[in-house]
């Protein structure tokens, strides 16, 4: 063990900890817990520490501990952050101040409510929309995408819905009916997508006051995302293609089939594909 | 049956006004947005009260009691002040503006660690409209303070 390993192990470390029982409880209060520090501890090791160790009643939400499934974001010292991303010395204060993530209902301590946070996700129909029903749910082929259509959507399909760019959004802080950055950058997501042909249903879908336009760019959203989606730059660029759509006139046609090369062999040794499930 | 009525008990944790007043450790586009805000607020107000005392039915000697009113004590700094807001609020509307719709942005691009955002793209906007806030403000303040001698 290295000597800056060691003196991470002796440290005290102090964690202040919003609490909140709705059946007892008319308001959270903070609780404080001391825990010895060990090395490569991140606030959700601290966490579950806490509640193995001194407190089984604490209440958090965790599942992958890999910043895969965004369950674990939190305000840690104000900021909202994944917490099994976040190592306990990377935050300078000796005190740690752990709240649930701003702007979304407290079920109990530290979690959560997100139903509305998924309900607008699914408002703003988050998924691929073509003309072909028929083909679109029993599909025969693929869709023809170019590497430099993919780069157009791909950085904003790397959202995990952890939510933790409406706790930092200062509109979603007073606008409780405001679309929000996950949805809108999701919105921009599906109407960058050359495959998708239902630009005007989602338009439509934000054609309300609290929704595209509310959005003033803070920026705030994009600063505390942990997966560098950079809601805000989808939000604007999505206005973009609103103009295009309803001042211009201008659309898109969503990409055809991929073509099969004609006159090609299977090479030998190579397995036909299994045969379709659904 | 009946069936027991599954939906929890919360506490609304929305931070309201104090969540926009208050930018904590953000970057400068969140610290900008609260003073294009504030800016904003007090060029309307100002507007308000300009229409309410240049609105009445005054006489000349009226007038001029009025007009020797508000230049007494701190108003003309307080005019002077509403005249800075006002240029801060035009200049960073630009920005905001050609901002909203996707221009002096980087394009998207993959995330790759460690993570950036596109409003880097737009910086020198940000300092641009501190700078020329900066001439327009002191220009005005040499022709308010010094010229006219407010």
């Amino acid at each position: 063990m290295t000597e800056q390993a060691k003196g991470c192990q002796d440290k005290e470390m102090t964690f202040r900890i919003m609490r909140y029982d709705p059946d007892k409880d008319a308001k959270p209060y903070f609780q404080q817990y001391k825990i010895k520090l060990q090395h490569g501890m991140t606030i959700l090791d601290a966490l579950m520490h806490i509640k193995e160790t001194q407190d089984p009643t604490l209440s958090y939400r965790k599942s992958c501990r890999m910043g895969i499934c965004g369950s674990c974001a939190m305000q840690v010292n104000g900021f909202p952050r994944l917490t099994c991303q976040t190592q306990v010395t990377e935050i300078s204060t000796d005190t740690i101040e752990v709240r649930p993530l701003a702007n979304y209902p407290i079920i109990r301590d530290l979690v959560p409510d997100l139903g509305d946070f998924m309900a607008r996700h699914e408002s703003i129909l988050p998924y691929i929309i073509r003309e072909d029903h028929q083909e679109q749910n029993n599909p025969t082929g693929e869709y023809s995408q170019s590497p430099a259509e993919l780069e157009e959507y791909l950085q904003f399909a790397y959202c995990i819905k952890c939510g933790s760019c409406l706790a930092a959004c200062p509109t979603n802080a007073t606008d409780r009916k405001f679309t929000g950055p996950q949805a809108l950058a999701a919105a921009y997501r599906y109407a960058a997508d050359s495959r998708d042909g239902g630009l005007a249903a989602r338009l439509d879908t934000l054609d309300h006051p609290n929704s595209l336009f509310r959005c003033h760019y803070a920026g705030a959203c994009s600063e505390a995302c942990p997966k560098g989606v950079d809601p805000s730059l989808g939000i604007q660029l999505l206005k973009r293609k609103l103009f295009q759509k309803k001042i211009l006139g201008r659309g898109q046609k969503p990409a055809g089939m991929a073509q099969t090369p004609a006159g090609i062999g299977r090479r030998e040794g190579i397995p036909q594909a299994p045969e379709k499930t659904v | 049956m009946k069936f027991p009525d599954l939906k929890s008990k919360t506490h609304p944790n929305f931070k309201g006004v104090p969540g926009w007043v208050w930018a904590g450790r953000y970057g400068i586009e969140r610290q900008l947005y609260i003073l294009q805000r504030m800016t904003g607020l007090g060029v309307l107000l100002y507007l308000l009260m300009h229409l309410i005392v240049t609105g009445q039915k005054l006489d000349q000697s009226s007038w001029e009691f009025v007009m020797g009113q508000v230049n007494q004590g701190l108003l003309p700094i307080g005019e002077f002040l509403v005249f800075a807001g006002a240029v801060f609020h035009a200049l960073n509307g630009i920005r905001l503006a050609l901002v909203h719709f996707g221009f002096l942005m980087r394009q998207p691009g993959r995330p790759i660690y460690p993570f950036t955002v596109a409003a880097l793209g737009q910086r020198w906007a940000v300092y641009s409209v501190f700078i020329a806030t900066a001439a327009i403000v002191g220009y005005g303040g040499y022709e308010f303070f010094i010229v006219a001698g407010h």
